[in-house]
Order: C-alpha cells, then structure tokens, then sequence
C-alpha cells in the first residue's frame, strides 16, 4: 500500500505540469488584457502609455514559455506570487478560500451521507412501498432542482417566511446552515438512490439468500454483508461528489456569501488573473489526486480481495 | 431491525439539525417599519450609544483601503472614511471640500484649506501633508503617474501652491476625484486595512474582500456624525440582496435591478428609490473603414433612443451626447431620431427596399454586424439596435464577442461595436476627449484627425468660459458630424432606502459617494 501511494504521488508531479502547462496555454489564448481590466475597471478609458506601462510592469510582454518556466520554478521555491488585479499575495488568498470551500464540502457531505445511506437502506429494504415512493419523489426532485433555485427557495423559507436565520449569516454556524443544505439535498438524493440501487442489487444476489436460508439475522445480513459489498459503489458515488465540491460552487458561494474558491476562480478568470487562476489549478488537482488516492486505498481496506496495482 | 432503522434515520436528522446551530435567529435587526432609539440631546448633538448602525451591501470585492492605489478610494470615500480637497456635487459641479478655494493664474494654482480640518486622530491637515499626499498617489497609483511633472510647495500650513508644466483649467476637477484623498501619512501604519483619513468615519474591521464596518470618527471636523457607524456586507448575488432588505436586515444599497427595482417601487411605504443617470454612458463606433458616411448617417438617426431606454427597465436614461447638456462641453448634442430622413440616406447611397424589406445595393443585402459583449446588458441593447434596425431596412446581425477589448478594440476589424465607458467623471470631458484623439484608446473607427485634437489641445489649455464653451461646440460638431459614434443611453444609479433612512449618496451621479455625516437612520 505504501509503494502504491508513494508511486501515485510521484506520478502526480507529471500530471500537475500538463495541467498547469494546458492551462496556462488556455488563458494566454483566451482574449483579454489583464493590465487593461486592471485600469478599466471602473469604466475609465487609459491611455496607451500607461496600458503600455502596466503590461511591462506585469511581466506580459515577456514570451509565453518564459513566463510558464518562470512561474514553475517560483512555484518551487514556493511562491505563488501577487495578483494582477491588487499586487496580494496568492497563496494566503487561495487557502483561505479553500478553507472556507473544504469546510463546505465536509459538512455537505457529512450531512448527505449520514441522510442518504440510511434512508437508502430503508427504501431498498421497504421496496415498492409508500415510504419508498415518497422517498424517489423527493430524490428525484431534490436531483432534478438546479442549485440556484435550491437556495433560494431556502433562503426564502428559512430566513424569510420562518425566519429561522437571517439572510446575512455573519461567518457563524449560522451561516453554514443554509449553503450545506443547499448543497446537500441534491447530493443526498443522489446518494439515496446510488445506495438504494446497490443494496437492491446486493439484495438479490444468491449469498444473501443463502443466509437467510440458515437463519442469519436480518441485521447481520444487512449491515454486514449487503451493505459492505455496496460500499465500493457508494463511496465511489461520494468520491466523485467531493471531487466537484472541492472545486467550489460557485453559485452558492455568491448566493450565500461564502468566500469560496469558486467565487475567487471566477473572479480571477473574468480579470484575467492568470497568476490566481495558476494557483488554484495546481492546488485543486493536487487535492483531486489526493482524493482519487484515498478513494482507491478505501477500496482495498472494504474489499480484501481487491489488489493494488 | 425496523426499529433499528428507524432509529438511524432519527438520529440523523436530529444531528443534522442539532448542527445547524439554532435559537431563535436574528433577523429583522433593522425591520423596515422599526427604528431605534432618537439618539439626540436635546440640542440636536446626536448621543452615540452604538445603537445607529446603517447596514448596506458592497458588491464587488476589493483586497485593500489604500486611498492612493487602483481604484480602492472609491470605496474609502463611498463609506465615509476618506475625503478629497473638491468634490462634485449632483449637479457635477466642482464644491469646496476640504479646501476652502483655488485661486489659477496661468499655470500656478494657489489652494488655501480650510480651517480645523484634521484627521480621525485630531493630527491637522496640513498643506505640507497634502503635498506628500499628492506624490505619493503619483508614486503608487500609475493612472496618476503625469502628477510627477507637477512641482508642489506648501507655502505654510494652509496654502498650497501648485505649478503645473501647462496651463491646467481642470486642476480643481482632477483634485475632486476620489484618487486625491487625503491620509495621515505618518499616523497611518496599515495603507492596506486601517489609513487615517479626515471623514466622518474611521475603519471599525475591515476583511479584505469581504465585509467592512465603519464607527463614527470622533474627531470629524466638519459637524455632528449622525450614525455610530455603518456596516457594508459584501454581497453579489441580486436576489441575496432583496431578500435580506425585504428581511430588514439592510438599510439601503446602491445600483439595484430592475427586478427589484419594481418589487421595492410596489411598496413606497416601506422603500424610497432614487434613479440618477450616471456619466457611464453606452455607445456604439461606427466603423468608417467598413461603412459608408450615409449608411452610418442612417444608423445614427435610425436609433430610437427613448424606445430602448423605456425597454432597458430603468437601466439606462436616453441621451443625446456625450456629455450632459447642463456642462460648458455639453452644448452640441447630438441630431435627434429621424427614420425618414434615414431612409433618404440610405437611397441616395444607392439602396433599394427588397421584397423582404431590407435595403440592398447591386444585389448585395446592407447587412450589418453589431459586435457586442454580455457585461452591463450591452447584449441586450444590441439586440434592440438589431430590431430597430431591421424595421429600417437594415439587417443587423448580431456578432457577441466575450470580450470586447481583446477583439474589436484591439483588431478594429468590426463594422459596429458596442462599448461602455464614463465620459465624464470630475466635470470635465477630457476623461472623454483624450480617448478620441488620433491614435487614442477609442480612435478605431477612423475618426481621429488632426483638426479635432487640434481644438482638444487648445481646450486643454483654455481658461476663458466663453472660449472654452466655442471650442467645446466645435470638437463636438465635428464629433457628431462624423457619424463615428453613437451614444446611446447613460447607465442608471438606482439606490433603495428604507422608510426613515437617508443619505447614501443616493442623488449623486457618481460612484464614490456614499454615506456622510448626515447620513442617518430612525
């Protein structure tokens, strides 16, 4: 396991510069002047000496590989460099966002997993019935219903209608209610029917007949086996879930004024902050790999038989 | 097992909401129909118990409060916390400010401060210290970086003289802008998030990029402060907004929808909205290179201005020029909407009606591509050109670009291209006029020429008003006459206040006025 994780950290290295390179092509392809927004920003025409100026100033008229090698290697050293648009430091402004963004997605998958597994469990066991019905519905909505609407429909209720919170949430616990419920449903609902359709598939499979043949407990069979054998495919669903969380939402974010590194992506991307946008590249495939690790090492401690390569 | 379920699914949701946090939520600290307490003595002093805090919205982020650099002092000056020599009031007229008077022969510009004006921290304004202010906006901030020509003595501790390379008629108007406010340079540890300025209020917490609260400054030199302080959360979203005024948890914010716009004029119990055109004004370049002077004569007559502002929804006023008609430069407007005399353009260049209703030559259609961009519903207006067009006889297409000035601007290769941009932004048209010089940032369109900068560079320098005003008619005769651009609406500042509150800066048509020592809340 240790070689396993050792060699997917190496590989990583190679990965990183592909994606970093490919992306630092994008945005030097992609129209825009960063030192033009920069001055422009708040509609006032500059002259061309002073756009002149500023793009020297900000390293734009070197050549495009210079400027990629450049920034490798400063990204060695460890510095991440300033923005464009207000000369701040990087690194700091990326983990602060990604603190905000892991705090987030913890919680919304926290609160979807321990919704959707049991209530999957339930629907699959109570098949065909009333709760399962009622429980599809919901999930499917919850599915179908884009985030945006989600939140707003609960800002409406819980801040307005029953004023449960307020609108501005302040940086409490308050305020992380709202965005992880709006981020949770449609998770949950996913989850729900992922569980629900690997327990029923499990269900079926002749090991479990088998064990109710010799008596075993419900119980036992359930949680035991049924549910360990449909992990694989649950924690897969989960995976691939965080996978997208970590790269922020970016609708949520603005609605629910969580300083995420969605918004600050965007933000970036629309200012043509290429030193920003870098950053954040690196630091969320870093993570993404790292999830990707841990989600494969899972697969091995649930399912024995399973082998790394 | 059953129970066992049942039991699981209890529990987390009881956990689910056990981490929610709880009580009873504090909404509604400031209700619409609420107020606080009168917080005056008798005398009219207001007594600062804490209690008056205006809360509002910030909607885009920014990383610091360092008045000189970027564009940051349009927020230091919007909350209260810095102030400038000038300012410019809802009529764009140059006021007295922290300065009493500016006193201009040829090139050397006297300026006398007024009297008790300190910092927050009772440290005077000094004219030295407005000297080592100006240099350092010329050392930090390149958009002033021509501020370095300037030689700047503090003849003693109220006047200031400043001689300028030139002769500068729009010196005064240049001080006014937000850039020029003044800092305690050696009080001020902290540019970034604390400076020490001369307004009614001082820095309470500052995040960068998110929240910031103001307190009063106890020091103000100029009157009572009527709040204890203010709160600005930064808030993007319209609809977070809304919700959060309609809750009462604001007091009033600037640059709202149109959607909200008619939610909150539905209730005038409960909100005052102010609409004021602001000098941001959208325009279109007619390009020379690739349209004939009829068919661009024709386009320009063609716009029924009015029409799409009365489609905009409170976004855009109409207007005829570039500058606002009440101004010296604003003479000259633009020649009104004429679709006949359009016409007769476009057929004595040679179009004929077809059968589909489009003008065409030779058998060639007279289509015409509008380049546009989706920022501040330049789309949308172009879409409207697009039918008012059409209704002409041209076949407008749309060509949407995602960013203008790494397209059109910088290609020239358009036939119609829509931007935005203030024309005026300290009482004076050279924010404009120096964009349109040959050569300049806005000459693609094939207008720039040397007679026109000719005129410009004499207004440049012109002091007399009724030579001023000549020349001003003159550039912008040629400026219309060219059919190289055309204005289209100026952009709306549309604010929201709720019953009983007062003072965001609501009536003035700039940006970087907001609340003041009047400001107040009941």
């Amino acid at each position: 396991m240790l070689k396993f994780t050792i060699r997917r950290l190496i590989n990583l290295i190679p990965v990183l510069l592909v994606l970093t390179f490919g992306v630092f092509g994008l945005l030097y392809l992609t129209p825009g002047d960063p030192a033009l927004m920069k001055l422009t920003s708040q509609g006032t025409a500059v002259t061309d000496e002073l756009l002149a100026i500023e793009r020297e100033k900000m390293g734009l008229n070197d050549p495009f590989l210079e400027r990629y090698v450049k920034w490798v290697l400063n990204i060695l050293r460890g510095d991440f460099g300033t923005t464009y648009s207000d000369g701040m430091p990087i690194l700091p402004k990326l983990l602060k966002a990604l603190k905000y963004t892991l705090v987030l997605a913890t919680a919304s998958t926290v609160v979807s997993v321990v919704v959707a597994i049991p209530l999957g469990i339930l629907t699959a066991i109570k098949k065909d019935s009333i709760i399962d019905n009622i429980a599809r519905l919901v999930t499917f909505t919850g599915n179908a219903m884009p985030n945006f609407l989600i939140s707003l429909l609960l800002m409406y209720f819980f801040c307005i209608k029953v004023r449960m919170f307020p609108v501005i949430a302040k940086g409490s616990v308050q305020g992380l209610f709202l965005p992880t419920m709006a981020l949770a449903i449609p998770m949950a609902s996913k989850f729900t029917r992922q569980t629900r359709a690997d327990v029923l598939s499990q269900l079926d499979e002749e090991y479990v007949i088998g064990m109710h043949a010799r008596g075993v407990k419900e119980r036992v069979i359930l949680y035991r086996n049924v549910l360990h054998n449909a992990l694989g495919a649950i924690i897969t669903i989960i995976s691939l879930q965080i996978r997208v969380l970590i790269g922020g939402s970016i609708v949520i974010e603005t609605i629910f004024r969580w300083p995420g590194i969605g918004s600050l992506i965007m933000d970036s991307i629309s200012k043509r902050d290429y030193p920003v946008v870098q950053g954040a590249v690196l630091i969320l495939a870093t993570l993404q790999v790292l999830v990707n690790l841990v989600t494969d090492l899972s697969y091995c401690i649930i399912d024995k038989r399973i082998e790394l390569e | 097992m059953k129970k066992l379920l049942a039991v699981l699914l209890a529990t987390s949701m009881t956990a689910t909401l056990a981490a929610c946090g709880g009580g009873s939520g504090t909404t509604g600290e400031t209700k619409p129909q609420g107020g606080t307490e009168s917080g005056t003595t008798e005398a009219g002093t207001p007594v600062h118990d804490g209690s008056k805090i205006f809360k509002s919205v910030e909607t885009f982020p920014y990383a610091s409060l360092d008045v000189h650099k970027e564009y940051y002092s349009w927020h230091t000056q919007f909350y209260g916390i810095s102030e400038t020599l000038f300012r410019i009031d809802d009529k764009m007229q140059i006021q007295p400010w922290l300065a009493e008077s500016i006193e201009t022969e040829e090139n050397v510009s006297t300026i006398t401060l007024k009297d008790g004006v300190c910092f927050s921290n009772g440290n005077a304004l000094t004219a030295d210290m407005v000297k080592r202010n100006i240099e350092r906006i010329a050392e930090v901030n390149a958009r002033f970086a021509f501020v370095n020509d300037w030689q700047i003595e503090a003849k003693d501790d109220k006047t200031l003289v400043i001689t300028t390379p030139n002769i500068y008629p729009t010196l005064e108007n240049d001080l006014a802008t937000a850039e020029f406010g003044m800092v305690d340079l050696d009080a001020t540890e902290d540019f970034d998030n604390n400076p020490i300025c001369t307004g009614p209020f001082v820095v309470d917490k500052f995040v960068p990029e998110g929240d910031m609260s103001v307190k009063y400054n106890e020091n103000y030199w100029d009157g009572d402060v009527q709040l204890d302080g203010a709160t600005f959360y930064y808030m993007g979203d319209e609809e977070s907004k809304l919700l959060a005024m309609q809750n009462g948890e604001i007091d009033g914010y600037v640059d709202i929808s149109a959607a909200s716009r008619e939610i909150y004029e539905a209730d005038p119990d409960l909100y005052n909205v102010t609409t004021v055109p602001t000098q941001r004004r959208a325009y279109a370049m007619l390009n020379a290179n690739k349209l004939s002077d009829n068919v661009r004569a024709a386009i320009v007559l063609a716009l029924d201005k009015d029409a799409l502002a009365a489609y905009m929804n409170g976004l855009l006023s109409s207007t005829e020029g570039a500058f606002s008609p009440d101004t010296y430069y604003g003479g000259v407007q633009a020649p009104k909407t004429d679709v006949a005399k359009a016409k007769e353009l476009l057929e004595a260049d040679g179009y004929k009606l077809n059968a589909n209703g489009i003008y065409e030559k030779d058998g060639k259609p007279l289509t015409i591509v509008l380049s546009c961009y989706a920022g501040r519903s330049i789309d949308t207006i172009a879409i409207l050109m697009q039918e008012q067009l059409k209704a002409v006889g041209i076949d407008a297409q749309i060509g949407l670009e995602e960013d203008p000035d790494g397209t059109y601007m910088s290609t020239k290769d358009f036939q119609i291209g829509f931007y935005v941009s203030i024309t005026d932004k300290t009482g004076e048209p050279f924010t404009f006029l120096n964009m349109i010089e040959k050569g300049r940032y806005l000459d693609i369109c094939g207008f720039g020429n040397e007679e026109t900068d000719a005129l410009i560079e004499e207004l440049r320098f012109e002091t007399d008003e009724t030579k001023q005003k000549e020349l001003a008619d003159q550039i912008m005769t040629n400026f219309y006459a060219s059919n190289d651009y055309l204005m289209i609406g100026q952009y709306n500042k549309t604010s929201v206040l709720r019953a009983g509150a007062t003072g965001l800066g609501e009536t003035n048509p700039l940006q970087f006025y907001g609340i003041d020592a009047n400001t107040n809340i009941d």
